[in-house]
C-alpha cells in the first residue's frame, strides 16, 4: 500500500511539477532535480522493503558520543 | 538593496510568526517536563538566557543593513567559506523541519490513529508545507496571523474549562528541585524552542521599516506569556507527578476538561493547535532551507523550481531521523549538545566576521574619503 | 483545472476525516460502560466488562447493559482474550469506573492498574476508581437497578453528586490518584460499594459504603459512611451532608443539621523536632430538623446545638484519625505533604521516620459551628 502511496507521489511529482517547467530551468538544476527526487524516492522505497538504512538520531548520536565522550 | 522577498511583510507579522513557531512543537512535546512543578521557572530563566542571544542575532540582522542574508555571508567570508557556513545552516533548517514533521506524526500515531502508518500523514503535512512556502512569506504572514488567533482562542477556552479541576497547591514546594537540574532544565527550554528562531534569520529582512531588535524581543516576551500558561495550566490541573510521567501533557489536560456536564472529550480541538502550530513551523524551516539552498545553487528567485526536491528530501529525512517514538523523546536530551553549534557558535562566528568586516569597510570608506579630499 | 484539483483534494480529505486506517464503525464496537478487575482461582486476572447492549430498541424498552468475562495473565491480555467471545472489539472511551476486589487491593496494590489506565490511550483518566465492599468486584456490577442503563454509569453518578448532598464519599478520579499515589506524605483513599439487600425483597442494588484507606500501594482498611464525612470535612470538597445530634436537654428527638460549607485549615507546630498537628475546621449550617417544645421560652437554644454539634464533630473526627493513625497506619489526610509542600528541608529530614512519627503524632482538632439559618421555621 505505501509503496503504491510513493509511486503516486514521485509521478505526481514530476508530471504536475517538472515537465511543466523543464524549459524554465536551466540543465544542471534540471540534473540535480530529477538526481535528488529519485534519490529520495530509492531511499524511501529500500526502508520500505526493510533493508536496515541507518537512522540519522542513531548517527547523530553516536558523533556526540564520540565527540563528547558522554 | 536587492532582497529574495518579493513582498514586505510588517513587522507585527513577524513578530506574530516567531510567537506561533516558539509554540510550535513544544506545545506537542510539553515544555521540558522533567522539573515539574519548577518548570515555570526554568522557563523564566531560559528567558533570561535567550536575551543575549537574541540580540546577537539582531545585530547580525542590523549589520546586514537590508541586503539579503545568504548574499551577505557570501560577501563577509568568501566563496569556499561561505558555502560551508551556508550548507551548515541549511542542513539545520531542514532537518528541524523533518524532526518537527515527526513529532507531529507520532503524536498523531500514539494519541489518535495507530493503526494508520505514519508515511502518508508525513507526506500531507509536508506537502502543505510545501506548497505554503511556495506562496512566499507574504502569505505565510497572513496565514500566521490567522493561525495564532485561532490558537490563543483555543488556548483561553481550554485554560477557562480547566480552572474548575486546578489545584494551587501543585505549585509547592517551590525549588524542590536542585540548582544544576534546574539550570539544565533551562538550558534545554533554551534550545527548544527559543534558541531555533536561528531560522529567522534569512526572513527577518522581508520586514522593510522595523528594528530586529524589537522583533526578536517582542517575539520572545510574547511567546514566553503563552508557554507561561500552558505550563501553569498543566501543573495546576495534572499535577507535577503526572506531568512528568506523560508525553503529551496539554493532550491529556484537554482530556479532562469539562464545561458544565455537556461539553466534554474535547481534545480533538486540540489537535488543531498541534496542527497548526506545527505546520508553521515546518514551513518556516522548509523556507529558509529553501532560500539557503536557492543560493548555493545560483536560482535565488526561482524558489519554486527547487521546492519539490527539498519536500522529497525533507521526507526522507523525516521517515529516517528516528526507528521510533520511544528514540524521539530520548534524542531530546542530546539535541542541545547538536543543536549548540548551529543555534550558538555557527551565528557567533557570522557576528563576528560581520562586526570585522563592517569595520575594516568603514576604515576604508573613511581612508578614501581623506584621500581624496 | 484548479477545480479538478480542489476536487481531488477534497477527495482526498474525506479519507483522514473519517479516521484513515482506524475507521471503525459503531457497530464493530462493544461499548463498556464499566470494568471488574477480580483474581481468578488460577491466579490470573478475570475481568467482568459491563457492556451497552445494542440489540435491543432502546426508544421502547430503554438502554440495557449485559455482562462479558475473560481471564489472561496480565490485564490487557485478558481484555483482547474477551476478543474470543465477542463479535465486536470492545471499546473504552466511554468507561466511567474500574472496580477492584479487595483481594487485589490488598495483595497486589494499585501499581499495575494505575500504569495500565494511564499508559492506554483509549481509557479516560476521568474514570472513577472504586473498591467493591464485597467478595468480588463483578458482584458490584450484578446489580438488578439500574436507573441510567448500567449500573457503572449509576455508580459515577452517586461518586459525582455526593459531596453536595450526603458527603460519605471520595471521589477518585484517576488523574488524581495517579498525584496523590505519587506525592509524599498522602495515601489514597477509594470509595467504596456494596450491595445492598432491600427490605421484604430478594433484589439487591448498588450503594457506596464510605472509603478504603491504603497505605502506600497496599489496602490498609475501610471507614464507614460516618467516618468518611468526617474525614471528608479535612481535605474533601464538602458542601452538602447532615450532622444527627441527640441532646436530651433540648428534645427528645433527634436534631439534623444540614452543612452548607466547610473551610478547613491545617497547620503544624515543629518543635525541636517534635512536630504537632493541628486542625482548624469551620462549618457553615442549617437548621433541618428540630422538634422541641417551643415553651422552653427564651433560653439560647442556638448556642447549645452548636456548642453541641461541635463537641461531636471534634469527638468524632479525633476517634477517626486516631483510627487512621494506628490501626490503619495510612496517612489519608495529607499531613505529611502538608509538610512536604510548605516545609522541603524539614520534610527532607523526617520523611524517612514519617510513618513511625505519623503513628504518635499529637492532633488537636478545633471545630466551629455557625447556624446560618433555620429554614422555613422559626427556631
Amino acid at each position: 500500500m505505501i509503496y503504491i502511496i510513493l509511486v503516486f507521489l514521485i509521478t505526481g511529482i514530476i508530471c504536475i511539477d517538472y515537465i511543466p517547467r523543464r524549459q524554465m530551468m536551466a540543465r544542471p538544476l534540471r540534473f540535480w532535480y530529477l538526481g535528488v527526487c529519485l534519490f529520495c524516492f530509492v531511499v524511501l522505497i529500500l526502508d520500505q522493503i526493510g533493508v536496515p538504512v541507518p537512522r540519522i538520531a542513531t548517527v547523530l548520536t553516536w558523533m556526540i558520543q564520540k565527540i563528547c565522550g558522554v | 538593496m536587492k532582497t529574495i522577498h518579493d513582498n514586505p511583510v510588517s513587522s507585527r507579522e513577524m513578530v506574530l510568526m516567531i510567537i506561533l513557531f516558539a509554540f510550535g512543537s513544544s506545545v506537542v512535546m510539553g515544555v521540558n517536563s522533567h522539573t515539574g512543578q519548577d518548570a515555570w521557572i526554568c522557563l523564566l530563566i531560559a528567558t533570561v538566557i535567550s536575551i543575549p542571544v537574541f540580540v546577537m542575532y539582531a545585530r547580525i540582522i542590523r549589520l546586514m543593513d537590508g541586503k539579503d542574508f545568504f548574499t551577505t555571508i557570501l560577501d563577509w567570508f568568501g566563496e569556499i567559506p561561505g558555502r560551508i557556513v551556508i550548507a551548515l545552516l541549511v542542513w539545520y533548517y531542514l532537518y528541524l523541519a523533518a524532526i518537527v514533521s515527526r513529532n507531529f506524526s507520532e503524536f498523531m500515531e500514539i494519541v489518535a490513529m495507530p493503526e494508520t502508518p505514519q508515511i502518508p500523514m508525513m507526506i500531507s503535512f509536508l506537502l502543505v508545507g510545501a506548497y505554503l512556502c511556495k506562496s512566499r512569506i507574504q502569505v505565510m504572514s497572513q496565514w500566521s496571523i490567522v493561525g495564532l488567533y485561532l490558537t490563543i482562542g483555543i488556548m483561553i477556552i481550554t485554560v477557562l474549562s480547566t480552572i474548575a479541576s486546578m489545584r494551587p497547591q501543585n505549585l509547592l514546594p517551590v525549588l524542590e528541585h536542585s540548582p544544576p537540574e534546574i539550570m539544565r532544565s533551562s538550558y534545554q527550554i533554551f534550545v527548544f524552542p527559543y534558541a531555533e528562531c536561528v531560522v529567522f534569520l534569512p526572513l527577518i529582512n522581508a520586514v522593510k521599516h522595523g528594528s530586529p531588535y524589537k522583533i526578536f524581543l517582542k517575539g520572545l516576551f510574547y511567546s514566553t506569556l503563552v508557554l507561561l500558561v500552558i505550563i501553569l495550566r498543566n501543573v495546576l490541573t495534572l499535577g507535577p507527578q503526572l506531568m512528568e510521567e506523560e508525553y503529551f501533557p496539554s493532550y491529556t489536560c484537554a482530556r479532562i476538561m469539562e464545561i458544565g456536564s455537556f461539553l466534554s472529550r474535547i481534545e480533538g480541538t486540540i489537535s488543531v493547535n498541534f496542527i497548526v502550530a506545527g505546520l508553521t513551523k515546518t514551513s518556516l524551516c522548509l523556507y529558509s532551507g529553501a532560500l539557503g539552498l536557492a543560493k548555493l545553487l545560483n536560482t535565488p528567485n526561482k524558489l519554486d523550481l527547487i521546492m519539490m526536491p527539498i519536500f522529497m528530501f525533507v521526507l526522507m529525512l523525516c521517515v529516517l531521523s528516528y526507528t521510533d517514538a520511544v528514540q524521539m523523546f530520548d534524542f531530546l536530551d542530546l539535541y542541545p549538545l547538536y543543536a549548540l553549534p548551529f543555534q550558538v557558535i555557527v551565528p557567533l562566528i557570522i557576528w563576528l566576521v560581520g562586526e570585522w568586516r563592517t569595520r575594516s569597510k568603514k576604515t576604508s570608506s573613511v581612508q578614501t574619503a581623506s584621500q581624496t579630499s | 483545472m484548479k477545480r479538478c484539483l480542489c476536487a481531488l483534494l477534497a477527495v482526498c480529505l474525506m479519507l483522514p476525516l473519517a479516521g484513515c486506517w482506524n475507521y471503525r464503525g459503531l457497530n464493530e464496537m462493544t461499548i463498556v460502560a464499566g470494568m471488574a478487575v477480580d483474581e481468578a482461582d488460577d491466579g490470573q486476572y478475570l475481568m467482568t466488562f459491563e457492556v451497552m447492549d445494542l440489540t435491543q430498541p432502546t426508544k421502547t424498552a430503554g438502554p440495557n447493559s449485559n455482562l462479558v468475562f475473560a481471564e489472561g495473565g496480565s490485564m490487557l491480555e485478558a481484555i483482547r482474550n474477551a476478543k474470543r467471545q465477542l463479535a465486536s472489539k470492545l471499546y473504552f472511551g466511554n468507561m466511567q469506573i474500574m472496580v477492584i476486589s479487595q483481594q487485589i487491593a490488598e495483595r497486589e496494590g494499585l501499581d499495575a492498574i494505575l500504569d495500565f489506565a494511564l499508559r492506554d490511550s483509549e481509557m479516560r483518566e476521568t474514570m472513577e476508581l472504586v473498591v467493591s465492599g464485597e467478595e468480588t468486584a463483578r458482584a458490584i456490577l450484578n446489580s438488578d437497578q439500574k436507573i441510567s442503563g448500567a449500573v457503572s454509569y449509576d455508580i459515577s453518578r452517586i461518586i459525582r453528586e455526593d459531596a453536595r448532598v450526603t458527603g460519605s464519599l471520595y471521589s477518585a478520579q484517576f488523574y488524581h490518584i495517579y498525584n496523590d499515589f505519587k506525592l509524599p506524605g498522602m495515601n489514597v483513599v477509594l470509595p467504596v460499594f456494596y450491595l445492598a439487600s432491600e427490605p421484604d425483597s430478594e433484589k439487591k442494588h448498588v450503594e457506596a459504603y464510605g472509603c478504603a484507606v491504603f497505605r502506600s500501594s497496599l489496602l490498609a482498611g475501610i471507614l464507614s459512611s460516618e467516618e468518611t464525612k468526617y474525614m471528608l470535612m479535612v481535605n474533601g470538597p464538602l458542601t452538602g451532608g447532615v450532622l444527627t445530634l441527640y441532646e436530651p436537654e433540648i428534645t427528645q428527638n433527634n436534631i439534623s443539621l444540614e452543612i452548607k460549607k466547610v473551610e478547613s485549615f491545617m497547620s503544624y507546630d515543629n518543635n525541636n523536632g517534635k512536630i504537632a498537628m493541628k486542625l482548624d475546621i469551620k462549618i457553615n449550617a442549617y437548621f433541618a430538623e428540630f422538634p422541641h417544645d417551643k415553651s422552653e421560652g427564651d433560653n439560647p437554644v442556638l448556642d447549645r446545638v452548636e456548642k453541641s454539634a461541635e463537641k461531636l464533630v471534634q469527638e468524632n473526627l479525633r476517634n477517626v484519625i486516631k483510627k487512621l493513625q494506628t490501626q490503619y497506619q495510612s496517612d489519608a489526610l495529607g499531613m505529611g505533604s502538608l509538610i512536604y509542600r510548605t516545609n522541603l528541608p524539614l520534610w527532607r529530614q523526617i520523611s524517612g521516620q514519617w510513618n513511625e512519627i505519623y503513628q504518635t503524632l499529637p492532633v488537636d482538632v478545633t471545630v466551629k459551628i455557625y447556624l446560618a439559618n433555620t429554614a422555613m421555621v422559626r427556631e
